[in-house]
Order: structure tokens, then C-alpha cells, then sequence
């Protein structure tokens, strides 16, 4: 029973020390609380008792974190003597010693693995792989629940800060509660006091004025579209527009947006005037508004910069995705236009909708997202490794005019692609050159029919992306290829490696480990990429059995992209649908780069080129 | 005093020779070198006639992978290019204006360009112009944006940074096109779409142009930070380090983002079309030759598509080509970085 | 030309990582003090807070009197050399050493017309920086490179300049970052020597960091020995060497590092012994008088004794200790001989050659035995469990308490 409380009590992990050999450091749990400290190793005994007992409990001068140290052992003192003590002491020791057989084993279990064969390897690292997945779940949502906790905690510790500062505070401090920026006036910071004050009219104005009517709709996304209003004067009846779902829907959000950000002010307005008087009472002196204005170009300047690109980005992309996203949960389209028939919460219908298996647009779903996935797959990978072929084509020693090579494919970047794809696309349609040509010299009889084969088309694509991507393939895999050391090619070739084996084992590791992350961003802009498959075959040829798909004609070549656009721009202007494939195409792609990030060894922390 | 003397007298040391040990020594050396040395002739005689053939080989294998290679890339070379000349060879074709089914032009001719200019449909000095402008102001402002974005979060380690960071990764998830509706009603209530449509679109451009970041941050992180520091020292301000110290040793990375923001609106159609709202005057090249290829126009309009291709294609590559090495620089570091 | 004053300097990042802790320090006018240890022990993260470029978490920093916690590095008038000396790519070496120049606001006293004081900040003239840039060049003899720009300077040049940049700036304070670790072995010998002769022409406060004990104990007045975030000694080279106060510092300073073995420490009457692989050997001279001072007791120990102090001795000596050697390092003026003791302890042995004659350098071969001994005068004595110098004055207090309540706790 007793043993049971301890075991979460105390968690001691031990590993090597970073700085040298004869240092341990020592990870502590301690009622959910982790310590670090760090022993020496030399000149003690090696025994696990010992250590813990000089190091641990008792922390020497040259202990790494004394203050950790203490803690531990203040932890420890506080512990009733004798049995209590002791029992902390063995749970120690056990973990300890449970660390050390863990160790063991994983030791035990490597030099397994160097035994091991070639494909068994290939397949010991799958079962790892493949066992470690439950635990990336588990800990994917420990961080969400982690997230939720921490977001509480910080209210909490918010609402506790509120209430402290407005016993403890001052006066003015009390009175900026109401109104905000008074605190900063009489500590004399004009500057400051007068930009919340003006927050705070703009907040209290605009509410009053549309805020809070576009609030009290949003709810309902607006209740009586049109009325018919009587004109006395002109003796005629005129059918006068009363509410708009979508500028309903809109400035709620941006309301929602506004309330948040007022809220923010209010909060940070208070947190001023608590640090202004603590300033004040440890007889210092308050920033003033001269300096203020100085700190917006220096230890401020980062914000000055960031203000005007992030306002950008928050009105001109997350606003606007943020209305899509909830318009996927309406029935906005056409025949609800919010203008003249209002539209309204539907709930997960639209959804519903297309994901329910059997009825039309689900079929086509399937088949679409089938579609954009190999799509992306091969428009990648085909594109990554011709690629990097042809740079070691130009690369290769004793091949000459390599600038000349070089500059001919990269020309080909600069003219723009709805040029150059639309003049592919008409080189290869029925009554276009190839054709033309292919029937002249007697090759085929009828013309091929490239873009109305499905199949074909979807072959076409593909090769033709081929065209489009290879050159900037060539350009970004000669820097990297001119940059794996030319010592790595010559030791194999004292091994005795053959050219071949020189790719397989040198060239082509190093080059995915170095562009892992860009693999993923070009799989991910492939799902995306609309210009080669909409100038190309337009999507099509048209799938005559999945019929009217949201206003929009689909067809073999069809991705999720073209379809949104189809959709958006097409007759129905089925905008809730539209909304639900975006969604749906984020969720892939976001899914994608989670398990790749986990995954990917190249995964390397932005710091770490510092 | 004996003890004294004893280290005074410490140079008169002995040594033994432990016999055991020293058998060992002695003998090991001996076996090994013995062991080394056959192992050596052994090679010697196996191995000298081989590379002298091997040397041969390699000079007549390599002839011949080169003489392939250099075949694959000329194969390449005109693969690559031929969309090019055709689209040129289309521009001068006077007998016909649709499709055809040859190459060389039966009757050659500066037709086509006469028409880009005259036709009542094609508004092509319109459209140029549009997109020049839309180009010229993009490209500045966007690299000010870019560049502003990039250094605060290269540079600082401000609260917020990591949410800001991730904020711009999820939405930057999202499928650009989704917010096309909203960004036309929204353009359209200040007046920004159908003729005007090229000022929305500058809008829209410069509007999301932070999340562009990726790039330039890479490449400021490339900057170290002792530079900071020491300017610090030397007491500039933020502002003048900004301007000072960072912005000249990244003019690679600025004319990298000047080219793309110049680049951008000269292959843009989805947008621009969309914004234009079949209004002609509205345009940018792009939507402007591209709605000449729709169903109805195709057969009028082909040779006349391919004759403003060329043009627009003619400033751009050359510009293109006159910065490649910082497209270059920019690319690589953008798929290194991630 | 100030003093630096650090009472009770502690940084933390983070949540709980404790990178320096604890500091205290008192450095005099125009003081060359050095400050080191191994990597990450915290000794460039107090020169940086020195500099304001880290906050400090607690505990204030003053600048010939003056507490410069909240103040910009600007405004410290501080000067620093970096590691990698950071000079701008972009600017030639005049350029970047007048860099600093051009942003620098003089203060001047300008009497009004009412006959008040009024202070104008102003820039300093073009002629004032051509002065002083060419002054400092001048001294770094770097005059020829100053329309250079840095990637056209070798190593050693760039760090003059980088010495330059921060000579100009006529500052109270000089604070050198590893500013040789970037240099080959050679010139960073050279450098060396060059930075000691122009401390004597700059005659300013020197604090200067390293990991290199050579370079602290050629270079500095007293010298700072640091270790996870915390002082192991202040003192001057000599002391520091002679004195060390406990085993981590016996171990860091003196190149090859001090043998330490297990000994036993015992008393008769006023004279002390030492045990060590079974010999017994007097501790006499002043370490002995110190010993019996101290009072201290019979106890295991850790015996410490530098490799240049071990010699060797004949078979018949008493207090000769028999050694196989393992490995011999030939260094032309000395011999490293690389010895195991009787119970396989590894030791170091450092052997002057002119001691030695022919025949017998001749017979000092892997397996061969020799007998080393060692006088008492140069023996380290540290607590077995602390690690404490016995007879270091500083710690000798501590080192009473701690073992006493480790041991009443050890049976407890």
C-alpha cells in the first residue's frame, strides 16, 4: 500500500553527463516536479548508493544545480527520519537500478541489431516503427490535454493576478480597471494611457453602433432577407433588402476578433499599471513616452516590423479562412446567397454529405482524393529523381559546357507556366501538332485522343509535370549534390563501390536526409498544384457516372484543388461544399506533415543552425 | 639527511626489465610485422595486374558514358526547348489563326503582333501595363513585408514568436483558393474589382505576403548573431543594426524576393481572373491571353495567344536570366532550410 | 579605466537551468583578470552579462560604481572582442573599426548667452575618427589592411582588427570573448604574446575569457576558475597552482593533469604520513607545518601530486612506489611516461631528459619497471567525499561541517 504511494513520488532517470565522461546527471521526478542535478563519477565508488547518498541528498559544491540539489534534499529532510527516509532512499535506488538494467538491455539489444542482416534490419526497424506509433497517439493527446490544462491554469492564474492587483494596487490603478490607460496617465505615460483609452472608445463605439447587432444575428446568420416596402410618394412597392447572412456571418467574426483583442488590451492595460506601481514603490522611475517612442525603433523594433505584415496576414488570410471554414458548416450557396435568401447553420450536413458512402458526391470523393494522392506521389518522387539524374548528368566530371546545359533548363523556369502549359496542352489535342504529325507519317490512323482518354490523360499529366519540374529539381540538387564532400566518394572507392553503389549508399542517403523537409513541402504543393493539372486537361475527361458534382463538371484528372476551384467558380457556386473540400485538403495535408515531422530524422530544430 | 640525499641522487634509478613482459613486447612486434609483410606481398602479387587493366577500362567506359550523356542532354536541350520555338514559330503564322497541324509557318509575318495591338478583343497594352504596375508594386512592398516579417523572427525571441510561427504554418495549410468569394466580395465593396481589379489584386498580394517568410528567415539565420552583438556593443539601435548591418549582407535574399513578387503577377490567372470578373480592361496578362484560348475564341485567337506569349515571355526570361544566380541562391537555401 | 563589481550574479534560463550562480567578484582598475574553465561552466554567460547582452536573473553588476543592470550595452562603456570576431562583411576594416565612432554622441558642455549649462550631444568629426582608427591601427600595425574588407584578411589579421574595433572606442572596460580559439596553435602562441603587449599600451580593465588554462595562466592577474555555473577559486596563477581548492581545479590546471590517487592521511604525534599503495610517506616541509596547524585528523583522502613532481628513484629507496610504465610520450626536452601504480591506478610522470643519460632513456620501454617517488612538499591533499583541498583556507570550514553531517546522516 505504502509502496504504491511512493512510486510516482520519486522517478530518478540517470544519464551520461554532456560535458565529460565522469559526470552523471540525474533526472528526479518529484511529485510530478523533475530535478536535474548532476554527480561526479570519479573517485567514488560506482555503487548506486553511494553516489546518490553523497550527490543526490547531500549536494556538494561542485553539484551542477546546488539549488536543485537542495531542493531534493529539503524534499528529502522533510520526510519523517528513519523508515520514511528510508523508504524514499530504497525507491531511489530501485529506479536506479531498474535505470541500469534498462540500460543494459538497450545495450544488449544493439549489439543484436549490428548482427542482424540487411532485410532483417529493414524489418526489426518496421515492428519499432510500427510499435512506436501507439505511443505517438498517446502522447499527441497528452499534448492536447497538456495544452487545455496549461490554457486553464493560465486563466486561472490570470483571474488570481486580476484580483491581487486590484487589492494591492493603487488608486489609479483601481480606476484603470474602468478606464483603461489612467493608471498610464498618472504615472505620466501619456503615450501609453492615451493609445488604450482610444482602444477603448473604438471597442465601446463600434459595439454600440454595429457590434453587437451583428452579434445578436450571428446566432441565427440573419432572420427576414427582404421586405416589401410600401413608397407613399411614388405610390409603388420596392423590395428593400433587411439582412446579409454572409455580412452577418463576416463581421460577427470579425466582432468575435475585435471582443478578443479588446480583451487582450484590457488585461495587458491592467498588468501596466500593477508593474507601474510596483516600479514606483521600489522608488525607481516608469518608462516615459519619450522613451516609448525611442523603444519602437530599438528593443521594440521587432514589433514595429512585425505590426503591419501581421495585420495583413490576420485580416487577408486567417479571417478569410476562418469564415470559409464555418461557411462549410451553412448552406451557402447559390439558392442561399444571404442576399436574397438568407442562409443558415446547417450543423455537420454538408459534411455529411460528402463523406456518407454510396450516394454520388462521396464516390467521387473517394476517387478524387485516390487520385490527388498518387498524383502528388508520383509528381513528387518522378520529378525528385529525374531530377537529381540529370544534375548528376551535368555534374559528372569531364562533362563540359555544364553552364550552358544548366542555363537552358533554367530558362525554361522563367517564362511563365500558363504560357508554356497552354501551349502543351493545345501541342497535344486532337487537332493539335503531334497528332497532325503522327498521322502524316502514317503512325496512327485516328488521332490519339491525349486529353480525352482517361488514362492517358492521367499519364499525360504526369509526364508532362515531368517537363515542368525537372529544372528545378536539376538547380536545387546541384548545390546540394556539389556540397556532399568528395572524401565520402573517394573511401568507397577504396571499399571497392562501383558507381552504383556510390548513389545507393553515399549520393542518394545524403540527399534525403538533406531534403527530407523539402520532399514534403513539394508532396504537399503537388495536392495543391492547380496550374499544371487545370491548364493541361481542365480536370477532365468529364466522368459522365458521377454526374453533377456541386455545379461542377469532374473528370479523371480531376484533384481536390480543381475541384474546390471548379466548384467555387462553377454555376451553383456551391460555397459550402467548397468550404468542406478545403477543409478536407487541410486535414490531409496537415495529417501528412504531422507524421512525417514525427518520423523524418531530418527534423532538425530551427536553432541548430545558429 | 639519507632521505635527502636519495632525492638528490634520483637520477641513479633503476630499472628492470620485466622479463615477461618484455619477451612479449618483443615478440609481438615481430609476429605482426611478419604477418603485415605477407599480408602485403599477398596483395602486391594479386592485385598489381589488375589495376593497370582496370585503368585501361575505365578511360574507354568513361568515353563512352560521357559520349551518352552528352546525347541525353542534347535529347533533353530540344525537348525542353521545343515548346519554346513552336510558340515563337506560331507567333509569325499568318495563314491561319487556330490550331495547327505543323510547326514552320506557310506564310510568316508580324500579323499577329499587329493584331495583340489593334483587335477590339485583345486588350494587350492594357493588360501589360496592368501587370507591370501590379509587378513594380508588389515586388517592393511584398519585400519590405517579407524581409520586415523575417528578420523579427530570425532575430528577436519575443513572447508569442513560437504561436505566431505556427499560426502561419496551419493556415498557410489551407488551399489559398478557398477564400476567393470573401476576398471578391470584400474587394468588390471598396471598389477594387472588375476594371480595378489589378489594385485588389495588389492588395491581396502585399496583404499575405508575411507568410512568405520561410526563405528569408533561413537565410538570416545564416547571419550570426555575434554581428548583432557586437553592434550592440558599438551602440546602434535596433533599427540601425536592421539597416545597417543585416539588410546589406542579405542582398542576395532581397533581389530573391524582388524577383519572385515581380514574377508573381505575370503567371497569375486564377486570381486575376477572378477578380476581373469578365471585365476586360481588368486583366492581367495572364487572364487576358488565357481568356483568348477559351472555347469561342481559340480558332481567332491562337496565333495572336502565342504572339503575346512571346512578348511577355521576352522581359521576363531576360530579367530572369540577368538574376539567376540569386534565384539560384535563394531555391537551394529555400529546400535545404525546409 | 573602472572597477567591476558582480555581487551575487545569477542567471537562469529558462524555468530552472542555472547557467552561472552565485558570483562574486571584486575587479580592480586596469585588473587583466581571466576567466575559465571547460564549455558551458558559465564563464561567457557572465562575460555577456558583464556586457548587457544577457539579462541578469539576479544580483546586480557594477561599472566603476555605478549598477548597470538596466542599462544597454551601449551605454556600458564597455568594449568586446568576439570569438569569431564578428567584424562586418560588408564594411572594410576602417569602416568597421569607425563604425562605433560614427554612432557615438559626445557630450559638450555649451554655456548659453543667460549664462546656464546647457549638455549637446554631438557626433564626432570625420578628422577625430580618421585620428583615432588610424591610432589604434597603428598600434596593431593593420595601417596597410584599412581599406581591406574582412574575408580578404588572414586569421591573425582579422583578429587585430577585431581588437582594433574595440580599442577605438576608448572604453572603461575591455571584454574578450575566446578571442584566440579560432586561431591555429602557432599563432595563437603569437597572439598571445601580443595581447600581453598591448595590454601595457591599452592599460585599461581586462576581463577575458577562456578555456585554455595556458592562456589563463600566462595572461592574467588573477584568474577566475569556473565550473557548472559556479567559483571554484579566485586567485593568481601562482596561487591557484600551488593552492588548488579542491580537486576540480588541482585536476584543470597544469598540463598533464595532476595524478590523484587514494591515500590514507595519518598522525603521529606532530608529524603526518601518507599510505599510498602500501608505502608510507612522510609529509613534511610547509605542508606538513599546515597540516599540524589545522589539526587534521586521521582520514581517508585523495593524494594529489602534479607529474612534474614525481621523480624517479633506485629500488632501494623506502619510499619508492613501483611502477610499470604503459605508454612514453617523447616531448624532446621531457618525457611523459604514462605509468600504472601497483594496484593499477594510471599515473603520469613527467621526466626533464637532461636528468637522464643515454642508457637509461634507452632502457625506459613499455613493460619496464621504474620506482617513482615523491617529496611532501608537493603533496595535494583533498577530502575524500568533498573533494576539498584540506588545507585550502577557504573551504576548510565548509569542508568540516559537510563531512560531519554526511556521516551522522550516513548512520542515521
Amino acid at each position: 500500500m505504502e509502496k504504491k504511494q511512493t512510486s510516482p513520488l520519486v522517478k530518478v532517470v540517470l544519464r551520461d553527463g554532456s560535458e565529460s565522461v565522469n559526470e552523471q546527471v540525474l533526472l528526479f521526478e518529484i511529485e510530478g516536479n523533475s530535478y536535474c542535478a548532476s554527480a561526479p563519477r570519479t573517485h567514488t565508488d560506482n555503487n548506486a548508493r553511494e553516489i546518490i547518498l553523497c550527490h543526490r541528498v547531500k549536494p556538494s559544491a561542485d553539484d551542477a544545480e546546488t539549488e536543485v540539489g537542495k531542493q531534493v534534499v529539503s524534499y528529502w529532510e522533510q520526510l519523517p527520519r528513519g523508515e520514511e527516509q528510508d523508504r524514499v532512499f530504497d525507491e531511489f535506488c530501485r529506479l536506479y537500478e531498474l535505470r541500469q538494467q534498462e540500460k543494459q538491455r538497450r545495450e544488449m539489444q544493439a549489439a543484436e541489431y549490428l548482427k542482424l542482416g540487411k532485410w532483417q534490419r529493414f524489418v526489426y526497424r518496421l515492428k519499432q516503427f510500427f510499435r512506436a506509433v501507439p505511443a505517438w497517439f498517446a502522447s499527441f493527446f497528452k499534448k492536447i490535454g497538456k495544452f487545455f490544462k496549461n490554457v486553464g491554469l493560465k486563466i486561472a492564474d490570470n483571474a488570481v493576478d486580476l484580483f491581487n492587483t486590484f487589492k494591492n494596487g493603487s488608486w489609479s490603478t483601481r480606476v484603470s480597471f474602468l478606464v483603461m490607460g489612467f493608471g498610464n496617465f498618472v504615472h505620466g505615460q501619456w503615450l501609453r494611457g492615451a493609445l488604450f483609452l482610444l482602444m477603448q472608445g473604438a471597442f465601446i463605439v463600434y459595439m454600440v453602433l454595429s457590434g453587437a447587432h451583428w452579434l445578436s444575428l450571428f446566432g441565427s446568420l440573419g432572420e427576414v432577407a427582404t421586405k416589401e416596402v410600401y413608397d407613399s410618394v411614388l405610390d409603388i412597392t420596392t423590395t428593400e433588402h433587411i439582412d446579409n447572412s454572409f455580412k452577418i456571418l463576416l463581421y460577427g467574426i470579425i466582432t468575435i476578433f475585435f471582443i478578443f483583442a479588446f480583451a487582450y488590451t484590457w488585461r495587458l492595460n491592467v498588468k501596466q499599471c500593477r508593474i507601474c506601481d510596483e516600479i514606483t514603490r521600489s522608488g525607481k522611475k516608469v518608462k516615459s513616452a519619450k522613451e516609448d517612442l525611442k523603444s519602437v525603433i530599438d528593443d521594440q523594433f521587432h514589433k514595429t516590423l512585425l505590426s503591419l505584415p501581421v495585420f495583413g496576414i490576420v485580416m487577408f488570410t486567417i479571417l478569410p479562412i476562418i469564415f470559409m471554414i464555418l461557411v462549410a458548416f451553412t448552406n451557402y450557396d447559390y439558392q442561399h446567397d444571404g442576399y436574397n435568401n438568407l442562409f443558415t447553420w446547417v450543423g455537420l450536413q454538408n459534411f455529411n454529405t460528402m463523406l456518407s458512402f454510396g450516394s454520388g458526391l462521396s464516390v467521387a470523393f473517394g476517387e478524387i482524393l485516390a487520385w490527388t494522392l498518387i498524383w502528388a506521389f508520383f509528381a513528387t518522387f518522378s520529378n525528385y529523381f529525374l531530377g537529381m539524374f540529370v544534375a548528376m548528368m551535368i555534374n559528372k566530371k569531364g562533362i563540359k559546357i555544364k553552364k550552358f546545359w544548366r542555363t537552358i533548363l533554367v530558362m525554361t523556369i522563367a517564362i511563365p507556366q500558363f504560357i508554356s502549359l497552354l501551349y502543351v496542352s493545345n501541342l497535344f489535342a486532337d487537332n493539335g501538332i503531334v497528332n497532325a504529325y503522327l498521322i502524316k507519317w502514317g503512325i496512327v490512323s485516328s488521332p490519339i485522343h491525349f486529353w480525352t482518354d482517361g488514362t492517358l490523360a492521367k499519364i499525360m499529366v504526369l509526364v508532362i509535370n515531368i517537363w515542368v519540374g525537372i529544372p528545378y529539381l536539376m538547380l536545387i540538387t546541384t548545390g546540394i549534390l556539389m556540397n556532399i564532400p568528395e572524401d565520402l566518394y573517394e573511401s568507397s572507392r577504396i571499399d571497392g563501390a562501383n558507381g552504383f553503389q556510390q548513389f545507393a549508399k553515399i549520393t542518394l542517403p545524403y540527399m534525403l536526409f538533406v531534403t527530407g523537409p523539402y520532399l514534403l513541402n513539394s508532396f504537399i504543393s503537388n495536392i495543391n498544384n492547380f496550374n499544371v493539372i487545370y491548364l493541361l486537361s481542365g480536370g477532365g475527361p468529364a466522368r459522365a457516372d458521377w454526374g453533377d458534382m456541386g455545379g461542377y463538371i469532374a473528370g479523371d484528372t480531376t484533384i481536390l484543388i480543381t475541384w474546390l476551384f471548379g466548384i467555387t467558380t462553377g454555376a451553383e457556386a456551391n460555397y459550402k461544399m467548397a468550404s468542406v473540400i478545403g477543409i478536407l485538403i487541410f486535414i490531409v495535408v496537415s495529417v501528412l506533415s504531422l507524421i512525417v515531422f514525427t518520423v523524418m530524422p531530418s527534423n532538425r530544430r530551427e536553432d541548430d543552425y545558429s | 639527511m639519507t632521505e635527502k640525499l636519495q632525492y638528490e641522487q634520483a637520477v641513479e634509478f633503476d630499472v628492470d626489465l620485466d622479463a615477461e613482459a618484455l619477451s612479449i613486447e618483443i615478440d609481438a612486434p615481430e609476429s605482426a610485422a611478419v604477418a603485415e609483410k605477407i599480408e602485403y606481398r599477398k596483395r602486391i602479387a594479386s592485385d598489381q595486374p589488375v589495376p593497370a587493366k582496370k585503368h585501361m577500362g575505365q578511360t574507354a567506359k568513361n568515353r563512352i558514358a560521357n559520349t551518352v550523356i552528352y546525347i541525353v542532354l542534347s535529347a533533353i536541350c530540344v525537348v525542353w526547348l521545343l515548346p519554346f520555338f513552336g510558340i515563337v514559330f506560331e507567333s509569325f503564322r499568318c495563314e491561319s489563326t487556330g490550331l495547327a497541324g505543323y510547326i514552320f509557318p506557310k506564310k510568316w509575318g508580324f500579323d499577329n503582333y499587329v493584331r495583340l495591338f489593334t483587335d477590339e478583343n485583345s486588350n494587350f497594352l492594357k493588360w501589360f501595363g496592368n501587370t507591370l504596375m501590379m509587378g513594380l508594386i508588389t515586388s517592393v512592398v511584398q519585400t519590405v513585408f517579407v524581409m520586415a516579417v523575417s528578420y523579427a523572427l530570425s532575430r528577436n525571441r519575443f513572447k508569442g514568436r513560437k504561436l505566431l510561427m505556427n499560426l502561419m504554418l496551419v493556415f498557410g495549410m489551407f488551399p489559398g483558393f478557398l477564400t476567393l468569394i470573401l476576398l471578391y466580395t470584400w474587394m468588390s465593396d471598396w471598389g477594387l474589382t472588375m476594371e480595378n481589379a489589378p489594385w485588389g489584386l495588389i492588395v491581396i498580394y502585399i496583404a499575405g505576403s508575411g507568410m512568405g517568410y520561410y526563405i528569408a528567415k533561413g537565410f538570416f539565420d545564416t547571419i550570426s548573431h555575434s554581428l548583432d552583438e557586437a553592434a550592440r556593443v558599438d551602440g546602434a539601435t535596433q533599427i540601425q543594426i536592421f539597416f545597417k548591418i543585416i539588410l546589406p549582407l542579405s542582398k542576395p535574399i532581397i533581389i530573391y524576393t524582388i524577383l519572385m513578387g515581380f514574377m508573381a503577377p505575370w503567371g497569375d490567372f486564377v486570381m486575376a481572373t477572378f477578380m476581373a470578373n469578365n471585365t476586360n480592361a481588368g486583366y492581367n496578362v495572364a487572364a487576358g491571353l488565357q481568356w483568348l484560348l477559351t472555347d469561342s475564341m481559340i480558332n481567332e485567337y491562337y496565333t495572336t495567344f502565342c504572339a503575346g506569349g512571346v512578348l511577355v515571355a521576352i522581359p521576363i526570361t531576360v530579367l530572369f536570366m540577368l538574376l539567376q544566380k540569386y534565384y539560384v541562391a535563394g531555391v537551394t537555401g529555400g529546400a535545404v532550410k525546409g | 579605466m573602472a572597477t567591476v563589481k558582480l555581487t551575487n550574479v545569477k542567471k537562469i534560463y529558462g524555468k530552472n537551468v542555472v547557467a552561472v550562480n552565485d558570483f562574486n567578484l571584486e575587479i580592480a582598475d586596469k585588473e587583466f583578470v581571466v576567466f575559465v574553465g571547460p564549455s558551458g561552466c558559465g564563464k561567457s554567460t557572465t562575460l555577456r552579462m558583464i556586457a548587457g547582452l544577457e539579462d541578469i536573473t539576479e544580483g546586480t553588476v557594477e561599472i566603476g560604481d555605478k549598477v548597470v543592470n538596466d542599462l544597454q550595452p551601449k551605454d556600458r562603456n564597455i568594449a568586446m572582442v568576439f570569438q569569431n570576431y564578428a567584424l562586418y562583411p560588408h564594411l572594410t576594416v576602417y569602416e568597421n573599426m569607425a563604425f562605433a565612432l560614427r554612432l557615438l554622441r559626445v557630450p559638450q558642455q555649451i554655456e548659453q548667452k543667460d549664462g546656464s549649462v546647457k549638455t549637446v550631444y554631438s557626433k564626432l568629426s570625420q578628422d577625430e575618427i580618421y585620428k583615432r582608427v588610424t591610432e589604434a591601427a597603428e598600434i596593431l600595425g593593420i595601417s596597410d589592411l584599412l581599406l581591406r574588407r574582412p574575408r580578404e584578411l588572414s586569421g591573425g589579421q582579422r583578429q587585430r582588427v577585431a581588437i582594433g574595433r574595440a580599442m577605438v572606442r576608448d572604453s572603461q572596460v575591455f571584454l574578450m570573448d575566446e578571442p584566440l580559439s579560432n586561431l591555429d596553435a602557432k599563432l595563437r602562441n603569437q597572439m598571445r604574446a601580443e595581447i600581453i603587449l598591448l595590454r601595457k599600451k591599452i592599460d585599461t580593465t581586462f576581463i577575458y575569457v577562456t578555456h585554455d588554462q595556458t592562456e589563463a595562466m600566462t595572461l592574467g592577474d588573477r584568474i577566475v576558475i569556473m565550473k557548472d555555473g559556479y567559483i571554484q577559486q579566485v586567485g593568481t596563477p601562482a596561487e591557484v597552482f600551488d593552492m588548488p581548492s579542491n580537486l576540480f581545479v588541482a585536476e584543470f590546471i597544469g598540463a598533464p593533469k595532476m595524478n590523484i590517487v587514494e591515500a590514507e592521511l595519518t598522525r603521529e604525534g606532530e608529524n603526518y604520513f601518507v599510505t599510498v599503495f602500501g608505502v608510507k610517506l612522510p609529509v613534511d616541509g610547509e605542508k606538513g607545518e599546515a597540516l599540524c596547524n589545522k589539526q587534521a585528523e586521521e582520514q581517508k583522502i585523495l593524494l594529489g601530486v602534479r607529474p612534474e613532481h614525481m621523480t624517479l628513484t633506485n629500488r632501494s629507496n623506502p619510499c619508492a612506489i613501483p611502477c610499470t610504465i604503459q605508454v612514453i610520450e617523447m616531448m624532446g626536452s621531457e618525457l611523459h611516461l604514462h605509468v600504472l601504480a601497483p594496484d593499477g591506478t594510471p599515473l603520469i610522470v613527467r621526466v626533464p631528459t637532461v636528468q637522464l643519460t643515454t642508457q637509461q632513456v634507452a632502457g625506459l620501454v613499455a613493460g619496464a619497471r621504474i620506482y617513482v617517488t615523491f617529496r611532501g612538499k608537493v603533496m595535494h591533499f583533498f577530502h575524500k567525499e568533498t573533494q576539498f583541498n584540506l588545507l585550502s583556507e577557504q573551504t576548510s570550514q565548509s569542508v568540516k561541517s559537510e563531512s560531519d553531517s554526511h556521516s551522522q546522516w550516513y548512520h542515521n
